[in-house]
Protein backbone atom coordinates (compact mmCIF):
# COMPACT_ATOMS: atom_id res chain seq x y z
CA UNK A 1 0.00 0.00 0.00
CA UNK A 2 2.67 2.33 1.37
CA UNK A 3 4.74 1.95 -2.22
CA UNK A 4 1.68 2.55 -4.22
CA UNK A 5 1.16 6.11 -2.48
CA UNK A 6 4.65 6.36 -3.07
CA UNK A 7 4.59 5.84 -6.94
CA UNK A 8 0.99 8.15 -7.27
CA UNK A 9 2.85 10.82 -5.56
CA UNK A 10 5.93 10.85 -7.72
CA UNK A 11 3.62 10.76 -10.73
CA UNK A 12 1.13 13.52 -10.09
CA UNK A 13 2.15 16.13 -12.19
CA UNK A 14 1.38 20.16 -12.86
CA UNK A 15 -0.19 19.19 -16.29
CA UNK A 16 -2.77 16.62 -14.92
CA UNK A 17 -5.85 17.21 -12.58
CA UNK A 18 -7.66 15.48 -9.85
CA UNK A 19 -10.87 13.59 -9.91
CA UNK A 20 -12.78 13.92 -6.82
CA UNK A 21 -16.93 11.91 -6.56
CA UNK A 22 -18.48 12.79 -3.23
CA UNK A 23 -20.98 10.62 -2.71
CA UNK A 24 -22.42 10.99 -6.27
CA UNK A 25 -26.10 9.30 -7.04
CA UNK A 26 -27.59 8.66 -10.50
CA UNK A 27 -30.96 8.14 -11.46
CA UNK A 28 -32.60 6.92 -14.86
CA UNK A 29 -36.26 7.39 -13.68
CA UNK A 30 -36.91 4.32 -11.06
CA UNK A 31 -33.55 3.13 -12.05
CA UNK A 32 -31.12 4.06 -9.29
CA UNK A 33 -28.11 3.74 -11.80
CA UNK A 34 -24.79 4.98 -9.26
CA UNK A 35 -25.46 4.75 -5.49
CA UNK A 36 -23.14 6.70 -3.48
CA UNK A 37 -19.85 6.81 -5.78
CA UNK A 38 -17.18 8.18 -3.70
CA UNK A 39 -13.47 7.94 -4.64
CA UNK A 40 -10.83 10.75 -5.23
CA UNK A 41 -8.16 9.92 -7.70
CA UNK A 42 -4.54 11.91 -7.58
CA UNK A 43 -3.75 14.16 -10.64
CA UNK A 44 -1.15 11.66 -12.59
CA UNK A 45 -2.70 8.25 -11.92
CA UNK A 46 -3.98 6.00 -14.15
CA UNK A 47 -6.91 4.60 -12.64
CA UNK A 48 -9.45 1.65 -14.27
CA UNK A 49 -12.99 1.41 -13.42
CA UNK A 50 -13.63 -2.19 -13.76
CA UNK A 51 -17.42 -3.53 -13.60
CA UNK A 52 -19.34 -5.61 -15.52
CA UNK A 53 -21.57 -4.78 -18.88
CA UNK A 54 -24.53 -1.91 -17.74
CA UNK A 55 -23.70 -1.94 -14.04
CA UNK A 56 -22.89 2.03 -14.53
CA UNK A 57 -19.57 2.56 -15.25
CA UNK A 58 -20.21 4.43 -18.70
CA UNK A 59 -22.62 6.74 -17.17
CA UNK A 60 -19.74 7.42 -14.29
CA UNK A 61 -17.75 8.44 -17.20
CA UNK A 62 -19.97 10.53 -18.81
CA UNK A 63 -20.64 12.45 -15.33
CA UNK A 64 -17.44 12.81 -15.29
CA UNK A 65 -16.80 14.45 -18.41
CA UNK A 66 -20.26 16.45 -17.71
CA UNK A 67 -21.78 15.25 -20.33
CA UNK A 68 -25.25 14.01 -17.90
CA UNK A 69 -25.80 15.39 -14.68
CA UNK A 70 -25.76 13.94 -11.63
CA UNK A 71 -29.20 13.75 -9.27
CA UNK A 72 -26.82 13.89 -5.87
CA UNK A 73 -23.29 14.36 -4.46
CA UNK A 74 -20.81 16.36 -6.84
CA UNK A 75 -17.85 16.04 -8.64
CA UNK A 76 -14.76 17.89 -8.94
CA UNK A 77 -12.15 17.81 -11.57
CA UNK A 78 -9.15 20.36 -10.81
CA UNK A 79 -10.70 21.13 -7.61
CA UNK A 80 -13.53 22.88 -9.61
CA UNK A 81 -16.76 21.23 -10.12
CA UNK A 82 -18.14 19.83 -12.82
CA UNK A 83 -21.15 21.60 -14.43
CA UNK A 84 -20.82 20.78 -18.22
CA UNK A 85 -17.68 19.32 -19.98
CA UNK A 86 -14.80 20.58 -18.18
CA UNK A 87 -12.03 22.11 -20.16
CA UNK A 88 -9.13 20.18 -18.70
CA UNK A 89 -10.69 16.47 -19.80
CA UNK A 90 -10.99 14.93 -23.36
CA UNK A 91 -12.75 11.71 -24.04
CA UNK A 92 -11.66 8.58 -25.86
CA UNK A 93 -14.89 7.14 -26.96
CA UNK A 94 -15.89 3.57 -27.12
CA UNK A 95 -17.28 3.83 -31.07
CA UNK A 96 -14.24 6.05 -31.31
CA UNK A 97 -16.67 8.76 -32.39
CA UNK A 98 -14.94 9.94 -35.60
CA UNK A 99 -16.40 12.47 -38.11
CA UNK A 100 -16.89 10.79 -41.48
CA UNK A 101 -16.37 13.58 -43.40
CA UNK A 102 -13.31 14.76 -41.87
CA UNK A 103 -10.09 13.18 -42.89
CA UNK A 104 -7.78 12.29 -40.02
CA UNK A 105 -5.86 14.98 -40.17
CA UNK A 106 -8.75 16.83 -39.53
CA UNK A 107 -10.60 14.73 -37.03
CA UNK A 108 -7.25 14.63 -34.89
CA UNK A 109 -7.20 18.80 -34.89
CA UNK A 110 -11.51 19.38 -34.42
CA UNK A 111 -11.10 19.44 -30.63
CA UNK A 112 -7.73 22.25 -30.87
CA UNK A 113 -9.82 24.07 -33.52
CA UNK A 114 -13.09 24.07 -31.56
CA UNK A 115 -11.06 25.06 -28.80
CA UNK A 116 -9.76 27.94 -30.84
CA UNK A 117 -5.66 27.03 -31.21
CA UNK A 118 -3.56 29.35 -33.57
CA UNK A 119 -3.38 27.59 -36.76
CA UNK A 120 0.95 27.36 -36.61
CA UNK A 121 0.18 25.76 -33.22
CA UNK A 122 -2.14 23.71 -34.96
CA UNK A 123 -0.76 22.35 -37.26
CA UNK A 124 2.34 21.55 -35.01
CA UNK A 125 0.47 19.94 -32.78
CA UNK A 126 -1.92 17.93 -34.93
CA UNK A 127 1.43 16.48 -36.58
CA UNK A 128 2.93 15.22 -33.47
CA UNK A 129 -0.11 13.22 -32.09
CA UNK A 130 -0.29 11.55 -35.37
CA UNK A 131 2.95 11.09 -34.74
CA UNK A 132 2.58 9.83 -31.57
CA UNK A 133 0.10 7.00 -32.58
CA UNK A 134 2.10 6.24 -36.06
CA UNK A 135 -0.79 7.45 -37.69
CA UNK A 136 2.09 9.51 -40.56
CA UNK A 137 1.30 9.22 -44.06
CA UNK A 138 -2.75 8.57 -43.29
CA UNK A 139 -3.65 12.30 -42.87
CA UNK A 140 -5.48 12.86 -46.11
CA UNK A 141 -7.08 9.26 -45.32
CA UNK A 142 -11.21 9.28 -43.86
CA UNK A 143 -12.18 6.53 -41.60
CA UNK A 144 -13.89 4.24 -43.39
CA UNK A 145 -10.39 3.87 -45.37
CA UNK A 146 -8.99 2.59 -42.34
CA UNK A 147 -9.16 -0.24 -40.06
CA UNK A 148 -11.00 -0.21 -36.94
CA UNK A 149 -7.35 -0.01 -34.31
CA UNK A 150 -6.43 2.88 -36.75
CA UNK A 151 -9.78 4.62 -36.30
CA UNK A 152 -9.23 4.30 -32.48
CA UNK A 153 -5.27 5.62 -33.06
CA UNK A 154 -6.91 8.59 -34.73
CA UNK A 155 -9.04 9.18 -31.36
CA UNK A 156 -6.82 8.84 -28.69
CA UNK A 157 -4.86 11.37 -30.90
CA UNK A 158 -7.91 13.96 -31.45
CA UNK A 159 -7.95 13.37 -27.33
CA UNK A 160 -4.43 14.11 -26.47
CA UNK A 161 -3.56 17.09 -28.72
CA UNK A 162 -5.55 19.11 -26.36
CA UNK A 163 -3.41 17.97 -24.33
CA UNK A 164 -5.95 17.50 -21.56
CA UNK A 165 -5.04 17.15 -17.92
CA UNK A 166 -7.54 14.66 -17.88
CA UNK A 167 -8.05 11.63 -20.39
CA UNK A 168 -11.53 10.11 -20.16
CA UNK A 169 -11.20 6.35 -21.54
CA UNK A 170 -14.54 4.56 -22.16
CA UNK A 171 -13.57 1.16 -23.24
CA UNK A 172 -11.86 2.14 -25.84
CA UNK A 173 -10.53 -1.07 -26.77
CA UNK A 174 -13.39 -2.83 -26.59
CA UNK A 175 -14.33 -3.04 -30.56
CA UNK A 176 -10.70 -3.50 -31.59
CA UNK A 177 -9.46 -7.37 -32.56
CA UNK A 178 -7.18 -9.07 -29.80
CA UNK A 179 -3.63 -8.54 -31.78
CA UNK A 180 -4.66 -4.77 -32.33
CA UNK A 181 -5.38 -4.09 -28.48
CA UNK A 182 -2.73 -5.72 -27.39
CA UNK A 183 -0.12 -3.36 -29.43
CA UNK A 184 -2.81 -0.21 -28.27
CA UNK A 185 -2.53 -1.25 -24.96
CA UNK A 186 1.31 -1.15 -25.38
CA UNK A 187 1.49 2.19 -26.94
CA UNK A 188 -0.87 3.85 -24.83
CA UNK A 189 2.00 2.76 -21.90
CA UNK A 190 4.04 4.12 -23.61
CA UNK A 191 2.71 7.59 -23.92
CA UNK A 192 1.10 7.73 -20.81
CA UNK A 193 4.68 6.64 -18.56
CA UNK A 194 5.92 9.72 -20.75
CA UNK A 195 3.33 12.45 -19.69
CA UNK A 196 1.39 11.05 -16.73
CA UNK A 197 -1.91 12.51 -17.46
CA UNK A 198 -4.20 11.79 -15.00
CA UNK A 199 -6.50 8.82 -16.83
CA UNK A 200 -10.08 7.04 -16.08
CA UNK A 201 -10.23 4.37 -18.08
CA UNK A 202 -13.51 2.27 -18.34
CA UNK A 203 -12.89 -1.51 -19.31
CA UNK A 204 -14.79 -4.69 -18.38
CA UNK A 205 -11.64 -6.41 -18.95
CA UNK A 206 -9.94 -7.34 -16.20
CA UNK A 207 -5.90 -8.43 -17.97
CA UNK A 208 -6.95 -4.64 -19.24
CA UNK A 209 -7.21 -2.93 -16.10
CA UNK A 210 -4.05 -4.60 -14.49
CA UNK A 211 -2.03 -4.25 -17.28
CA UNK A 212 -2.33 -0.18 -17.36
CA UNK A 213 -3.73 0.99 -14.28
CA UNK A 214 -2.16 2.15 -10.68
CA UNK A 215 -5.60 1.77 -9.25
CA UNK A 216 -8.20 -0.57 -10.51
CA UNK A 217 -12.01 0.45 -8.85
CA UNK A 218 -14.52 -2.59 -9.03
CA UNK A 219 -17.99 -1.59 -9.48
CA UNK A 220 -21.15 -4.02 -8.12
CA UNK A 221 -24.02 -4.11 -10.59
CA UNK A 222 -26.64 -1.63 -10.30
CA UNK A 223 -26.86 -0.02 -8.07
CA UNK A 224 -23.11 0.48 -8.75
CA UNK A 225 -20.75 1.50 -6.30
CA UNK A 226 -17.21 0.95 -5.99
CA UNK A 227 -16.79 -2.45 -3.99
CA UNK A 228 -13.26 -1.93 -3.60
CA UNK A 229 -9.76 0.06 -4.61
CA UNK A 230 -7.04 -1.76 -5.35
CA UNK A 231 -3.66 -0.96 -5.93
CA UNK A 232 -1.39 -2.31 -8.79
CA UNK A 233 1.54 -2.56 -7.94
CA UNK A 234 3.81 -3.99 -10.50
CA UNK A 235 6.77 -1.23 -11.68
CA UNK A 236 6.54 0.72 -14.70
CA UNK A 237 7.52 0.90 -17.30
CA UNK A 238 5.28 -1.61 -18.37
CA UNK A 239 4.39 -4.28 -21.79
CA UNK A 240 1.34 -5.68 -21.71
CA UNK A 241 3.31 -9.27 -22.34
CA UNK A 242 5.71 -8.97 -19.49
CA UNK A 243 2.95 -8.03 -17.08
CA UNK A 244 1.00 -11.29 -18.14
CA UNK A 245 4.20 -13.15 -16.97
CA UNK A 246 4.30 -11.50 -13.46
CA UNK A 247 2.92 -13.82 -10.14
CA UNK A 248 1.18 -10.73 -9.09
CA UNK A 249 -0.83 -10.82 -12.19
CA UNK A 250 -2.12 -13.81 -11.81
CA UNK A 251 -3.01 -12.68 -7.91
CA UNK A 252 -4.69 -9.51 -9.19
CA UNK A 253 -6.74 -11.59 -11.38
CA UNK A 254 -7.63 -14.02 -9.02
CA UNK A 255 -8.66 -11.09 -6.46
CA UNK A 256 -10.94 -8.90 -9.14
CA UNK A 257 -12.45 -11.95 -10.27
CA UNK A 258 -13.53 -12.73 -6.35
CA UNK A 259 -15.00 -9.73 -6.29
CA UNK A 260 -17.15 -9.11 -9.61
CA UNK A 261 -18.16 -12.80 -9.00
CA UNK A 262 -19.33 -11.70 -5.55
CA UNK A 263 -20.70 -8.78 -6.80
CA UNK A 264 -22.84 -11.40 -9.20
CA UNK A 265 -21.07 -10.28 -12.49
CA UNK A 266 -20.08 -14.31 -13.50
CA UNK A 267 -20.51 -13.08 -17.14
CA UNK A 268 -17.37 -10.12 -16.94
CA UNK A 269 -15.32 -10.80 -19.60
CA UNK A 270 -12.86 -13.55 -18.24
CA UNK A 271 -10.46 -12.04 -21.73
CA UNK B 1 16.53 -29.17 -58.53
CA UNK B 2 18.38 -27.56 -55.72
CA UNK B 3 17.01 -25.18 -53.07
CA UNK B 4 16.05 -21.98 -54.86
CA UNK B 5 17.91 -18.98 -53.12
CA UNK B 6 15.70 -15.69 -51.52
CA UNK B 7 15.93 -13.83 -54.49
CA UNK B 8 15.31 -16.41 -56.64
CA UNK B 9 12.00 -16.98 -54.49
CA UNK B 10 11.39 -13.11 -54.41
CA UNK B 11 11.48 -12.71 -58.13
CA UNK B 12 9.11 -16.04 -58.85
CA UNK B 13 6.58 -14.42 -56.31
CA UNK B 14 7.20 -10.92 -58.36
CA UNK B 15 6.54 -12.70 -61.66
CA UNK B 16 3.45 -14.10 -60.27
CA UNK B 17 2.06 -11.23 -58.94
CA UNK B 18 2.26 -9.38 -62.42
CA UNK B 19 0.98 -12.39 -63.78
CA UNK B 20 -2.12 -12.36 -61.40
CA UNK B 21 -2.85 -8.70 -62.68
CA UNK B 22 -2.35 -8.63 -66.06
CA UNK B 23 -4.75 -12.04 -66.16
CA UNK B 24 -7.35 -9.67 -64.11
CA UNK B 25 -7.12 -6.52 -65.62
CA UNK B 26 -7.75 -8.99 -69.21
CA UNK B 27 -10.73 -10.53 -67.72
CA UNK B 28 -11.85 -7.01 -66.74
CA UNK B 29 -11.30 -5.73 -70.36
CA UNK B 30 -12.92 -8.81 -71.50
CA UNK B 31 -16.51 -8.00 -69.59
CA UNK B 32 -16.73 -4.43 -70.92
CA UNK B 33 -15.94 -5.38 -74.31
CA UNK B 34 -18.84 -7.81 -74.09
CA UNK B 35 -21.16 -5.27 -72.05
CA UNK B 36 -20.46 -2.86 -75.05
CA UNK B 37 -21.32 -5.24 -77.92
CA UNK B 38 -24.53 -6.46 -75.85
CA UNK B 39 -25.31 -2.67 -75.73
CA UNK B 40 -24.41 -1.81 -78.92
CA UNK B 41 -26.34 -4.69 -80.14
CA UNK B 42 -29.91 -3.96 -78.32
CA UNK B 43 -29.75 -0.20 -80.00
CA UNK B 44 -29.71 -1.47 -83.29
CA UNK B 45 -32.40 -4.21 -83.00
CA UNK B 46 -34.61 -1.44 -81.35
CA UNK B 47 -33.54 0.90 -83.79
CA UNK B 48 -34.38 -1.47 -86.48
CA UNK B 49 -37.36 -2.66 -85.07
CA UNK B 50 -38.52 0.90 -84.95
CA UNK B 51 -37.39 1.68 -88.56
CA UNK B 52 -39.36 -0.80 -90.23
CA UNK B 53 -42.31 -0.42 -88.02
CA UNK B 54 -42.36 3.23 -88.12
CA UNK B 55 -41.89 3.09 -92.07
CA UNK B 56 -45.00 0.79 -92.25
CA UNK B 57 -47.46 3.08 -90.34
CA UNK B 58 -49.52 6.06 -90.92
CA UNK B 59 -46.40 8.90 -90.70
CA UNK B 60 -49.09 10.81 -88.41
CA UNK B 61 -49.00 8.50 -85.55
CA UNK B 62 -45.09 7.17 -85.81
CA UNK B 63 -41.79 8.23 -87.24
CA UNK B 64 -39.12 6.19 -88.38
CA UNK B 65 -35.91 7.22 -86.76
CA UNK B 66 -34.11 7.88 -90.42
CA UNK B 67 -37.37 10.89 -90.78
CA UNK B 68 -36.32 12.12 -86.73
CA UNK B 69 -33.17 12.47 -87.26
CA UNK B 70 -33.74 14.81 -90.34
CA UNK B 71 -36.35 16.58 -88.30
CA UNK B 72 -33.50 17.24 -85.94
CA UNK B 73 -31.41 18.42 -88.32
CA UNK B 74 -33.71 21.25 -89.77
CA UNK B 75 -34.53 22.21 -86.39
CA UNK B 76 -30.94 22.40 -85.40
CA UNK B 77 -30.31 24.66 -88.56
CA UNK B 78 -33.19 27.02 -87.99
CA UNK B 79 -32.19 27.86 -84.58
CA UNK B 80 -36.03 26.26 -83.55
CA UNK B 81 -34.13 23.68 -81.21
CA UNK B 82 -31.57 25.80 -79.14
CA UNK B 83 -33.93 28.63 -78.51
CA UNK B 84 -36.44 26.77 -77.36
CA UNK B 85 -33.92 24.93 -75.32
CA UNK B 86 -32.26 27.84 -73.90
CA UNK B 87 -36.21 29.11 -72.78
CA UNK B 88 -36.35 26.02 -70.88
CA UNK B 89 -33.02 25.86 -69.49
CA UNK B 90 -33.56 29.47 -68.25
CA UNK B 91 -36.95 29.12 -66.23
CA UNK B 92 -35.56 25.27 -65.22
CA UNK B 93 -32.41 26.68 -63.61
CA UNK B 94 -34.38 30.01 -61.97
CA UNK B 95 -37.22 27.40 -60.34
CA UNK B 96 -34.79 24.86 -59.20
CA UNK B 97 -32.14 27.35 -57.58
CA UNK B 98 -34.83 29.25 -56.02
CA UNK B 99 -35.96 26.05 -54.09
CA UNK B 100 -32.30 25.46 -53.37
CA UNK B 101 -32.07 29.04 -51.63
CA UNK B 102 -35.27 28.78 -50.12
CA UNK B 103 -35.63 24.81 -49.14
CA UNK B 104 -31.93 24.41 -47.62
CA UNK B 105 -32.01 27.11 -45.09
CA UNK B 106 -36.17 27.06 -43.92
CA UNK B 107 -35.54 23.40 -43.21
CA UNK B 108 -32.62 23.76 -40.44
CA UNK B 109 -34.16 26.15 -38.95
CA UNK B 110 -37.45 23.53 -39.07
CA UNK B 111 -35.23 21.21 -37.94
CA UNK B 112 -33.77 23.28 -35.24
CA UNK B 113 -37.02 24.78 -33.18
CA UNK B 114 -39.68 22.37 -32.41
CA UNK B 115 -42.27 25.31 -32.81
CA UNK B 116 -41.57 25.53 -36.26
CA UNK B 117 -41.73 21.66 -36.24
CA UNK B 118 -45.30 21.49 -35.32
CA UNK B 119 -46.36 24.37 -37.30
CA UNK B 120 -45.18 23.58 -40.57
CA UNK B 121 -45.22 19.73 -41.27
CA UNK B 122 -48.10 19.38 -41.84
CA UNK B 123 -48.67 22.00 -44.77
CA UNK B 124 -45.11 20.29 -45.95
CA UNK B 125 -46.29 16.63 -46.10
CA UNK B 126 -49.94 17.71 -47.93
CA UNK B 127 -47.99 19.66 -50.07
CA UNK B 128 -45.83 16.71 -51.23
CA UNK B 129 -48.43 14.81 -51.33
CA UNK B 130 -50.35 16.59 -53.42
CA UNK B 131 -49.95 15.89 -57.21
CA UNK B 132 -49.17 19.21 -57.85
CA UNK B 133 -50.56 18.89 -61.65
CA UNK B 134 -53.88 19.75 -60.06
CA UNK B 135 -52.46 23.26 -59.02
CA UNK B 136 -51.43 24.83 -61.95
CA UNK B 137 -54.77 25.96 -63.67
CA UNK B 138 -54.65 28.02 -60.15
CA UNK B 139 -50.87 28.98 -60.52
CA UNK B 140 -51.62 30.40 -64.23
CA UNK B 141 -54.50 32.08 -62.33
CA UNK B 142 -52.70 34.40 -59.55
CA UNK B 143 -49.49 34.31 -62.00
CA UNK B 144 -50.04 34.74 -65.36
CA UNK B 145 -48.51 32.70 -68.30
CA UNK B 146 -45.06 34.18 -68.00
CA UNK B 147 -41.88 33.11 -67.19
CA UNK B 148 -42.71 34.14 -63.54
CA UNK B 149 -45.80 31.54 -63.59
CA UNK B 150 -43.35 28.74 -65.20
CA UNK B 151 -40.59 29.38 -62.75
CA UNK B 152 -43.32 29.07 -59.94
CA UNK B 153 -44.81 25.83 -61.18
CA UNK B 154 -40.93 24.70 -61.16
CA UNK B 155 -39.55 25.94 -57.73
CA UNK B 156 -42.93 24.26 -56.19
CA UNK B 157 -42.25 20.68 -57.67
CA UNK B 158 -38.67 20.70 -56.54
CA UNK B 159 -38.95 22.47 -53.02
CA UNK B 160 -40.40 19.57 -51.27
CA UNK B 161 -37.82 16.90 -51.83
CA UNK B 162 -35.13 19.42 -50.85
CA UNK B 163 -37.24 20.31 -48.07
CA UNK B 164 -37.88 16.72 -46.77
CA UNK B 165 -34.76 15.47 -47.47
CA UNK B 166 -32.90 18.19 -45.87
CA UNK B 167 -34.85 18.10 -42.83
CA UNK B 168 -34.60 14.66 -42.67
CA UNK B 169 -30.83 15.00 -43.02
CA UNK B 170 -30.37 17.43 -40.20
CA UNK B 171 -32.72 15.22 -37.67
CA UNK B 172 -31.26 12.00 -38.15
CA UNK B 173 -27.58 13.19 -37.31
CA UNK B 174 -25.59 10.36 -34.88
CA UNK B 175 -26.16 11.84 -31.22
CA UNK B 176 -22.96 9.97 -30.53
CA UNK B 177 -20.96 12.70 -32.72
CA UNK B 178 -23.04 15.45 -31.17
CA UNK B 179 -21.68 14.32 -27.87
CA UNK B 180 -18.19 14.13 -29.28
CA UNK B 181 -18.57 17.79 -30.56
CA UNK B 182 -20.07 18.54 -26.60
CA UNK B 183 -17.28 16.81 -24.98
CA UNK B 184 -14.60 19.37 -26.96
CA UNK B 185 -16.21 21.91 -26.12
CA UNK B 186 -18.61 23.03 -29.31
CA UNK B 187 -21.55 25.28 -28.43
CA UNK B 188 -24.50 24.95 -30.35
CA UNK B 189 -23.33 26.92 -33.09
CA UNK B 190 -20.08 24.97 -33.68
CA UNK B 191 -21.85 21.49 -33.30
CA UNK B 192 -24.42 22.82 -36.14
CA UNK B 193 -21.23 23.44 -38.09
CA UNK B 194 -19.17 20.56 -37.51
CA UNK B 195 -21.27 18.22 -36.97
CA UNK B 196 -25.09 18.43 -38.00
CA UNK B 197 -24.34 20.10 -41.09
CA UNK B 198 -21.93 18.10 -42.42
CA UNK B 199 -24.07 14.66 -41.82
CA UNK B 200 -26.71 16.27 -43.69
CA UNK B 201 -24.65 16.94 -46.39
CA UNK B 202 -25.67 13.35 -47.86
CA UNK B 203 -29.13 14.00 -47.37
CA UNK B 204 -29.53 17.27 -49.03
CA UNK B 205 -27.42 16.11 -52.30
CA UNK B 206 -30.21 12.80 -52.69
CA UNK B 207 -33.04 15.38 -51.86
CA UNK B 208 -31.43 17.47 -54.96
CA UNK B 209 -31.07 14.22 -57.36
CA UNK B 210 -35.53 14.38 -56.34
CA UNK B 211 -35.86 17.79 -56.95
CA UNK B 212 -34.13 18.03 -60.38
CA UNK B 213 -36.10 14.67 -61.67
CA UNK B 214 -39.44 16.45 -60.35
CA UNK B 215 -38.44 20.11 -61.73
CA UNK B 216 -37.91 18.57 -65.03
CA UNK B 217 -41.54 17.09 -64.78
CA UNK B 218 -42.84 20.74 -63.69
CA UNK B 219 -40.62 22.40 -66.47
CA UNK B 220 -42.47 20.31 -69.21
CA UNK B 221 -46.11 20.98 -67.27
CA UNK B 222 -45.28 24.89 -67.16
CA UNK B 223 -44.60 25.11 -71.55
CA UNK B 224 -47.84 22.98 -71.41
CA UNK B 225 -50.10 24.85 -70.01
CA UNK B 226 -48.59 28.67 -70.42
CA UNK B 227 -47.15 30.83 -73.02
CA UNK B 228 -45.72 29.42 -76.13
CA UNK B 229 -42.13 28.46 -75.26
CA UNK B 230 -39.91 26.04 -74.48
CA UNK B 231 -39.41 21.92 -75.11
CA UNK B 232 -42.68 21.18 -74.04
CA UNK B 233 -43.90 24.15 -76.08
CA UNK B 234 -42.38 22.38 -79.19
CA UNK B 235 -43.69 18.58 -78.73
CA UNK B 236 -47.56 20.38 -78.18
CA UNK B 237 -46.90 22.32 -81.33
CA UNK B 238 -45.72 19.66 -83.12
CA UNK B 239 -48.39 17.19 -81.80
CA UNK B 240 -51.10 20.17 -83.03
CA UNK B 241 -49.84 20.26 -86.15
CA UNK B 242 -49.33 16.22 -86.72
CA UNK B 243 -45.52 16.48 -87.49
CA UNK B 244 -44.83 13.30 -85.55
CA UNK B 245 -40.85 12.97 -86.42
CA UNK B 246 -40.42 17.08 -84.79
CA UNK B 247 -42.37 15.80 -81.86
CA UNK B 248 -39.99 13.22 -81.07
CA UNK B 249 -36.73 15.54 -81.23
CA UNK B 250 -37.78 17.93 -78.33
CA UNK B 251 -38.95 14.70 -76.30
CA UNK B 252 -35.58 13.34 -77.04
CA UNK B 253 -34.03 16.24 -75.93
CA UNK B 254 -35.94 16.19 -72.59
CA UNK B 255 -34.73 12.66 -72.00
CA UNK B 256 -30.73 13.31 -72.44
CA UNK B 257 -31.52 16.48 -70.01
CA UNK B 258 -32.77 13.89 -68.12
CA UNK B 259 -30.39 11.44 -68.15
CA UNK B 260 -27.38 14.03 -67.82
CA UNK B 261 -28.75 15.47 -64.83
CA UNK B 262 -29.55 12.64 -62.91
CA UNK B 263 -26.10 11.91 -63.53
CA UNK B 264 -24.60 15.12 -62.47
CA UNK B 265 -26.39 14.72 -59.17
CA UNK B 266 -25.41 11.29 -58.57
CA UNK B 267 -21.56 12.33 -58.71
CA UNK B 268 -22.60 15.41 -57.02
CA UNK B 269 -23.43 13.16 -54.34
CA UNK B 270 -20.53 10.64 -54.38
CA UNK B 271 -17.96 13.56 -54.62
CA UNK B 272 -19.41 15.78 -51.36
CA UNK B 273 -20.33 12.77 -49.27
CA UNK B 274 -17.79 9.71 -50.08
CA UNK B 275 -18.25 8.05 -46.49
CA UNK B 276 -22.17 8.02 -47.07
CA UNK B 277 -21.82 6.05 -50.56
CA UNK B 278 -19.18 3.47 -48.72
CA UNK B 279 -21.78 2.49 -45.98
CA UNK B 280 -24.43 1.92 -48.47
CA UNK B 281 -22.01 -0.60 -50.49
CA UNK B 282 -20.96 -2.72 -47.25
Amino acid sequence: MASAAASVERAAAAHAASVECRHVEKWFGELNVLADVDFSIPAGSFVSVLGPSGCGKTTLMRAIGGLVGIDDGEILVGGRRVDGPPAEAAIVFQQFGLMPWKTIYDNVAFGLKVRGASSSELEERVRHYIDLVHLTGFEKSYPYQVSGGMQQRVGLARALAVEPQLLLMDEPFASVDAMTREVLHDELLGIWERDRRTVVFITHSIDEAIVLSDQIFVMSRSPATVVEQIPVEIPRPRRERTVRGLPQFAELREHCWDLLERGGAEEAARS
Amino acid sequence: MTASTPQVAMATMEDKRLANRERIRKARRRSRIAAWSVRLASLAILLGIWQWYGSSVNPILFAPPTKIARAFGTLISDGTLGHALVQSLTVFGIGLGAAIVVAIPLALVWARYQVVDWAIQGYVNALYATPLVALVPLLILWFGFGTKAKAIIIFLFAVFPLLINTYQGARSVERGLVEVARSFGCKEFATWRHVVLPSAVPFVAAGLNLAVGRALVGMIIAEFYTSASGLGYMVLSASNTFQTAKMFVPILVVMALGVFLLGLTRTLKRKVSPWSEQEGRL
